[in-house]
């Protein structure tokens, strides 16, 4: 074990951020994983089968490609409509998008090759580790997913790699505006594995473990069904507003504002807060929030952070603003008394 | 909201553990949750006049009419009374819901045994009432939630009734582990995740503090965050599946069932196994359930392994658990404060 830990990692280690070789991923991937020799790696943008070994197999799994009914329209409609990648367990193939995808993930100062790479773990996640497919809760197959493709960004550019902090929010924002976002609120785990970088020897855990790893982040942190129903009742008259968004459109993100800076439910604050000081930050090309008003936002927002960030999450909202919570000689927290209302 | 606190709270702090007075709780509850009042019916199923009613009222005799009239709750008073020994939330008519108390000594020890009677009833109470007031508690939905809701809402209540020292509900986390592990249908109430996470805070939080309301807000806050999610539950809930449906033969003193947990749990590499099966187990060896005593060389023994597993799960963290661990323990690596594996 210890020496495919080795072996996992010398090769992915600190790996060139300029570079994605999809076919030396593949064949990593084949010494990691056996049975996904089995998977179709299809770069979607190249209509091309990577295959990097040159033998009888290839030629059967080419047939077996061509002869698989509705794969191509699902190529196409990812790379013409969606711009993007997924791992089909019904084709057992990824259909990987190569070029600059539709909605980003990472921060926006990482390069296209490390996105790509992001792509790449994360539908290899849906491939290799139980629970990962849609068909056993779509929203948790998405979190393993992540969860995957963060620890191998870890082990692949080192814990230091800030590439990958944006992915809280991005995913955040992702869940508030697109349309069909309630599938990927992935959040909650990938900031908890960003939480403890400098804390777990990325490096030392064979991929065995790195998949079992992922599944526990997952099964750990992911937000349980009913709640995520409750919080995508939440933000329900968000949906659908991301094209508006990605042209620059400022009013949806208006609206968030005011949802955020009012909000008693913390985990609606919490994740709207994290999409909105992404565009605020200005990872949002095309998304410039300056002027009186969103400076104000700003200064608010700060504020609202700083007391959900004192306070115990549990009780965020809970007659707070009122009566700030205080500790007492016991060291119980307790709530000052309602001077205002008295 | 803040005027309600103080009498929410003064009435019923520090309550006598010795009684438990269905008509004042009822009282209560139509004081603190005024839009309950003719919703949700208050029912003492091992009484002669069941209908908690403290008013006489027009009203109070329609509901004690349409009680004696419908069959499903007069069969479902029976079968509770008589079977299962144990209280229920059930749909009612029009919408309404139907508190069915069990108000003797309940089939199964639900708190500390050394609790009072009393005590066991107020908790199944609050359990009971957490189902009918609380968003998503009902059955309708996720089942192993609105018992986790439930559950949450009835350790506050107690810790709000008898002072955050009151040690009565701590054996509710190993008790619920322990049903989950051997009763059948038994993934429906596995609440431990997040009792446990409420005792651990039970002197952070002033309980006394809070509004009825606001009892509720935390309840179901609680269990939102620490509700095993029912993908992992399912996986659990496999692994242990030899063991289900054996209470009774355990109940009967026999003692196969906690044998095959005991080489579940020493042998599981699964953190939520282990923690579950351990909390289970660990019910039986401090004497929890009547009728079990577990002596001798061989629990002895159980007893030594189990804590050393524990201590390990309590040195590592829960998700590196057993990643490696037996032939690469954890160590601190200096100055870069990493968590390595020895080679």
């Amino acid at each position: 074990m210890a020496d495919t830990a080795t072996t996992f990692n010398q090769a992915a280690q600190r790996q060139d951020p300029a570079v994605f070789d999809y076919a030396r991923e593949v064949a990593q991937v084949w010494r990691d994983f056996p049975t996904t020799k089995k998977v179709h790696f299809l770069d979607i943008c190249k209509r091309k089968l990577v295959y990097p070994e040159e033998s009888a197999e290839r030629e059967t799994m080419l047939q077996l490609l061509n002869n698989k009914k509705n794969l191509l329209s699902d190529v196409d409609q990812m790379d013409l409509v969606e711009k993007s990648s997924c791992y089909s367990p019904y084709h057992g193939a990824m259909l990987l998008y190569t070029q600059q995808h539709k909605h980003s993930f990472l921060d926006q100062k990482a390069s296209q090759a490390m996105e790509t790479m992001f792509v790449f773990d994360h539908e290899m996640g849906h491939a290799v580790i139980p629970n990962a497919h849609y068909g056993e809760g779509r929203n948790k197959a998405e979190c393993i997913a992540d969860a995957y493709a963060v620890i191998r960004h870890l082990q692949r550019y080192g814990a230091d790699s800030a590439a990958i902090d944006a992915l809280v929010q991005q995913r955040a924002l992702q869940f508030i505006f697109r349309k069909d976002r309630a599938s990927h609120l992935t959040s909650p785990v990938t900031e908890q594995i960003l939480a403890r970088r400098h804390e777990i020897a990325w490096d030392n855990l064979t991929p065995a473990e790195t998949t079992k790893l992922a599944w526990r982040f997952a099964m750990e942190y992911a937000v349980h069904p009913v709640l995520l129903d409750v919080i995508d009742k939440d933000f329900k008259k968000f949906q659908g507003k991301m094209e508006d968004i990605e042209k620059g459109v400022v009013s949806p993100l208006q609206e968030l504002a005011e949802k955020v800076l009012t909000t008693d439910a913390s985990a609606v604050f919490k994740y709207g807060a994290a999409a909105l000081k992404l565009c605020l930050d200005g990872q949002k090309a095309n998304i410039i929030l300056q002027g009186e008003y969103w400076d104000s936002v700003r200064q608010q927002l700060a504020e609202r952070q700083k007391i959900f960030a004192a306070q115990d999450k549990l009780l965020f909202g809970l007659g707070a603003e009122d009566r700030p919570l205080q500790v007492f000689k016991n060291n119980v927290l307790k709530f000052a008394s309602p001077g205002k209302r008295q | 909201m803040t005027k309600i606190a103080p009498v929410f709270n003064q009435n019923v702090q520090r309550q006598d553990p010795a009684v438990f007075d269905y008509a004042r709780e009822v009282e209560q509850v139509w004081r603190d949750f005024p839009e309950t009042k003719d919703k949700v019916f208050f029912l003492d199923i091992c009484a002669e006049q069941k209908l908690i009613y403290p008013e006489e009222s027009e009203q109070k005799q329609k509901i004690q009419q349409h009680i004696d009239g419908n069959r499903y709750i007069l069969s479902t008073i029976e079968e509770y009374n008589t079977v299962e020994k144990s209280s229920c939330c059930a749909p009612a008519f029009n919408d309404a819901k139907c508190l069915l108390l069990y108000t003797k000594k309940h089939a199964m020890d639900l708190i500390t045994k050394t609790a009072t009677a009393a005590q066991e009833t107020a908790f199944v109470f609050d359990h009971e009432l957490g189902h009918a007031i609380i968003p998503d508690a009902g059955y309708r939905g996720n089942r192993n939630m609105a018992e986790c809701i439930a559950d949450a809402y009835a350790v506050i209540r107690h810790f709000q009734r008898f002072g955050a020292d009151s040690t009565a509900v701590d054996a509710l986390v190993g008790g619920r582990s322990f049903l989950f592990a051997f009763k059948r249908n038994r993934a429906s109430h596995f609440t431990s995740p997040v009792v446990e996470k409420i005792l651990a805070r039970r002197y952070d939080i002033a309980w006394d503090s809070l509004t009825p309301q606001q009892t509720t807000q935390l309840a179901w806050r609680f269990a939102m965050e620490y509700a095993m999610h029912p993908v992992l539950l399912d996986t659990v809930d496999r692994d242990l599946k030899k063991l289900q449906g054996k209470i009774g033969d355990i109940k009967n003193g026999d003692t196969d069932a906690l044998e095959d947990l005991v080489w579940k749990v020493l042998s599981t590499n699964i953190s939520d196994v282990f923690k579950c099966g351990a909390a289970a187990l660990k019910f039986c060896l401090d004497g929890q359930m009547a009728n079990i005593i577990l002596q001798g060389e061989y629990w002895d023994n159980v007893r030594q392994r189990l804590a050393e597993k524990q201590k390990i799960f309590t040195a590592q963290a829960k998700l590196l658990f057993s990643l490696g661990a037996e032939d690469r323990p954890l160590q601190r690596t200096i100055p870069s404060n990493v968590i390595k594996f020895k080679p």
